[in-house]
């Protein structure tokens, strides 16, 4: 088959060569920031799992401690996103599936961490349940 | 012409030895099998063949072509992991949920997380966390361009399995020891 299109219209909107390796690099730059993360997030759990809701709350409160969870959570949540959008991208072909799924992708990260998030600000900013326990 | 090496059946390199011969493009076996089947056939033969049957596409090797090693096993296991972690996000959000709901929430939860299956899938989880942090490492080191070869991707995909074994027995020792369970 004999093409009229020129090679520039054939390349336009299949994507800018000056963005593609954009969640790439995002994949990246966030596992090196939870490389950290992780390990704190590790010992948080240990103590979290040994203490009660007066200790989380307490816990919490910490303003070290509540930085620290609400850096892990968005970070986290971002990797995921990037993470399971390639395992979709990978081994789902069909066209409507495939948008449903990295859609479906998206919010339930976006909702889990704004929730997440949400949750953690309060307890911290002393609104949470018995406040200052 | 390419789509020859799908008319012998299964894979022929299948038996391939060592990791190094798994990247070879077009294995050795079937470039051999192509070469002597060939001989008999003059071009216009084959231009005929090919154009009376139909055959399907060739698909690249996949996962039960391959004899398995170690470096496959690992990669496999970063996505599972990975995919694991991702339920672990989830419960981690149902966590901080549950602490701004309020005492009695948060009870509950930590019960639900202390029940024998909630325990099974917290291990499963430490597990996943350090398998992916340590191999997630592994992935980093490969992209400043080290480490790529076939001995060392062996020895440092060795070497994650046991930092995360070794990792996860002794958080759980010291989970164990410090009234976390």
């Amino acid at each position: 088959m004999v093409s009229y299109r020129t090679p520039l219209g054939r390349a336009r909107g299949l994507g800018s060569a000056k963005h593609g390796a954009g969640h790439w690099l995002s994949e990246r730059v966030t596992a090196i920031a939870l490389v950290p993360l992780v390990v704190w997030a590790v010992y948080g759990v240990l103590r979290l799992s040994a203490g009660d809701y007066g200790f989380a709350v307490h816990w919490i409160q910490d303003p070290l401690n509540a930085t620290l969870t609400v850096l892990t959570l968005v970070i986290s949540f971002w990797h995921m996103h990037a993470g399971l959008r390639v395992v979709v991208e990978d081994y789902i072909h069909k066209a409507l599936s495939k948008s449903v799924l990295l859609l479906l992708n998206l919010f339930v990260c976006g909702l889990a961490g704004a929730l997440a998030v949400f949750s953690i600000l309060k307890v911290a900013l002393g609104a949470g349940g018995l406040g200052g326990a | 012409m390419p789509r020859r090496t799908a008319e012998h059946g299964a894979a022929p390199w299948r038996h391939t030895e060592g990791i190094g011969s798994a990247f070879v493009d077009t294995p050795p076996a079937a470039l051999k099998s192509e070469a002597a089947s060939g001989q008999g056939k003059s071009g216009s033969d084959q231009m005929t063949d090919a154009s009376r049957t139909p055959r399907t596409p060739p698909l690249s090797p996949h996962l039960q072509v391959w004899r398995w090693h170690i470096t496959m096993a690992a990669s496999i296991l970063h996505r599972a992991t990975g995919v694991a972690l991702y339920v672990g996000g989830l419960i981690v959000a149902a966590w901080a949920v549950a602490l701004a709901a309020g005492p009695e929430r948060y009870a509950e939860f930590k019960s639900l997380l202390g029940s024998l299956p909630g325990k099974v899938v917290m291990f499963g989880l430490t597990v996943s966390i350090f398998y992916h942090l340590a191999n997630g490492v592994r992935h980093l080191v490969w992209d400043t361009g080290h480490g790529l070869d076939v001995k060392s991707a062996n020895a440092s995909a060795v070497l994650v399995f046991a930092f995360a074994g070794a990792a996860t027995l002794a958080i759980w020792v010291i989970a164990g020891m410090t009234g976390a369970l």
